[in-house]
């Protein structure tokens, strides 16, 4: 039964693995000739109109743009394939990896740190609610993430800065760290980040937890209908442990599933609040590489969101794999 | 069936039913242009001439909140028809037929919600330029997939069916079996997939005009007029808090006509 099982459990992380990587390939792929078809030229950002088509030529030239578009697409992805080397920004003649990785930090700090707040606000006031369907709690919740589920991330951001940053003038409106930041200790350092981190982290977070309230509320409700917990009910277990150990427990393994998918949407978040907190991180950055055509610059920041996107699906979906058995059954198929 | 019992459901229907008031009738009580400037009122804060004040070119807000809304509002009715269309003939097509142009399709579907939405449709409209149709299918090509898997689901659990196979033995064309005998039984879920994508749809919009790239001046939508409000939220707040509003409340209102239907069709309800 045991190698069995590990079988099974291997071959369906290996499937995962090579649909992972297939969906990798072809997103990307989609994105490098939807960024490349767009009408624009990058170049027309470095000349003036005193200057001659041949030095428009010269740039073209010197950034490959003269080639035909399917040699570049291989170029590109060779060069990114074999060597991981995403080339050159045009704008700032940096790497792009390396302004990928300074972006990173920040990024990853908000998401993670907004995926946390919104997975324990979320499960809390979802198992909550479920406890108390029907009643007062439950439909004061209700309205509350209601509303956290339909506001606008930014606007709440907006009345945010407003209130706390520009009204009672406790908290920084913009940039990850103060001007002296180099000042100060490194335990201030770290606090000086926190300080500028707290209204982002907030604005991202309160709208996801709502989303993760929703299902988790749904799926907690389901688990204590189940006939498990009418059994166990039956047997006299202590009403309190039913709740805490049987039907949180059970109803907390879909929640895996669902980090992989609230990730996408929670990149986009992190690209419009990064926008309005000037925050230096890949959201902030893409939207700057956009608007001046950076074109080696835009497929650094989409390949990397796109992998943080399928490693994080492929991961949730390997945690199911290896914690429900269930999901094991006709060669690692999730049912 | 008595939808005074259902509140989510009255609730959202009152909502946007006062919003679609405000945004059809609205032009019959204001007597401004909505593109129509005068800097020397600039932000000027709400008074008898201009009830919400006037944006930093002096324009009446009211009147840009009234013709915004009908931006606003119509780019997400527009995007979310065409998406639901898309979806639904996706789902219908792969979920009967299955085979191998299932699993392409629905593979591609997997590669296309992997995509960060919001980021994707910024990227082609800030490289292809913006303009208010190509938003709209912009944002609609981005947002089928959902509904196409909630399709295929249902078809490929009905497409067994013993009226349908008696449809197929009666030698009906497999348009015929899609189009009147398996679509009308998906209706339900595609409803509320319809409702919900609106609500997205306004989020995504906004967020998009709010960051420029979206509805361009000298038109206005909710969101183009929260960008203005950026510099001073609370200091102008005739600029934040109405469109914000108005923002917020279409989404809720839609949210709770989702939620209501869902809970109207529930069986265990009854």
């Amino acid at each position: 039964m045991i190698p069995f099982l590990k079988n099974s459990l291997i071959r369906g992380i290996i499937r995962r693995l090579l649909s992972t990587i297939l969906t990798l390939w072809v997103g990307i792929t989609i994105c490098f000739f939807i960024i490349r078809l767009a009408p624009g030229d990058p170049t027309t950002r470095f000349l003036t109109p005193t200057q001659s088509t041949q030095t428009r030529d010269i740039l073209r030239t010197r950034f490959g743009l003269d080639q035909p578009l399917p040699n570049q697409y291989f170029h590109w992805l060779a060069r990114v394939g074999l060597h991981l080397d995403f080339g050159y920004s045009f704008l700032s003649g940096k790497s792009c990896a390396s302004i990928m990785t300074s972006a990173l930090k920040p990024t990853a700090f908000l998401t993670g740190t907004a995926l946390i707040i919104a997975l324990l606000l979320g499960i809390s006031t979802g198992a909550l609610a479920a406890i108390n369907t029907g009643r007062l709690t439950d439909r004061i919740l209700r309205s509350i993430m209601m509303v956290f589920l339909s506001v606008p991330a930014f606007w709440l951001g907006l009345i945010f800065i407003g209130f706390f940053s520009i009204k009672l003038g406790w908290l920084p409106s913009a940039q990850i760290r103060s001007l002296y930041y180099d000042q100060l200790s490194p335990l201030k350092q770290w606090l000086d980040t926190g300080k500028h981190l707290i209204l982002p982290v907030l604005t991202l977070g309160l709208p996801l937890s709502a989303n993760i309230y929703k299902y988790f509320r749904a799926e907690m409700i389901n688990t204590l209908q189940s006939d498990f917990i009418l059994a166990a009910r039956a047997r006299g277990i202590n009403k309190s442990r039913i709740i805490w150990q049987y039907g949180l427990k059970n109803s907390l393994l879909p929640v895996i599933s669902l980090i992989g998918i609230v990730i996408p949407a929670l990149l986009s978040g992190a690209l419009i609040i990064e926008v309005l907190f000037a925050l230096p991180g890949i959201g902030r950055t893409m939207v700057t590489a956009v608007f001046s055509r950076d074109y080696p610059l835009i497929m650094a920041g989409v390949s990397l969101s796109f992998l943080v996107v399928v490693s994080c699906n492929l991961l949730a979906d390997i945690v199911c794999l290896v914690i429900d058995p269930r999901a094991q059954n006709n060669s690692g198929k999730i049912i | 069936m008595k939808i005074s019992a259902n509140h989510p459901l009255a609730i959202g229907c009152i909502i946007i039913f006062f919003i679609a008031l405000f945004v059809i009738f609205g032009p019959l009580f204001t007597s401004y242009s909505q593109h129509s400037q005068n800097l020397a009122i600039s932000l000027s804060s709400p008074s008898i001439q201009h009830p919400l004040g006037t944006d930093y070119y002096g324009r009446d807000v009211l009147t840009r909140l009234i013709y915004g809304g009908r931006i606003s509002l119509g780019i997400a009715v527009f995007s979310a028809i065409i998406a639901v269309l898309i979806g639904t003939v996706l789902g219908l097509f792969t979920g009967y037929y299955g085979g191998f142009p299932d699993l392409i399709i629905m593979r591609f579907v997997d590669v296309m919600l992997a995509f960060p939405r919001l980021f994707i449709v910024l990227l082609i409209i800030g490289l292809g330029g913006s303009s208010i149709p190509a938003l709209i299918w912009v944002i609609a090509l981005f947002s089928w997939m959902e509904i196409a898997r909630i399709v295929r689901s249902e078809v490929m659990s009905l497409k067994n069916r013993t009226y349908v196979k008696s449809a197929r033995a009666q030698g009906f064309s497999v348009n015929r079996i899609l189009f009147r005998h398996i679509l009308p039984n998906t209706i339900n879920p595609v409803i509320v997939a319809t409702v919900l994508s609106i609500s997205t749809i306004i989020l995504v919009e906004s967020g998009l005009s709010f960051l420029g790239l979206g509805v361009q001046p000298p038109n206005a939508s909710w969101g183009s007029i929260l960008n203005d409000a950026k510099i001073d939220p609370l200091g102008t707040w005739w600029l934040s808090v109405p469109a914000g509003f108005l923002i917020l409340f279409s989404v809720i209102g839609f949210n709770l006509i989702a939620d209501g239907i869902t809970e109207e069709l529930d069986p265990r309800k009854n």
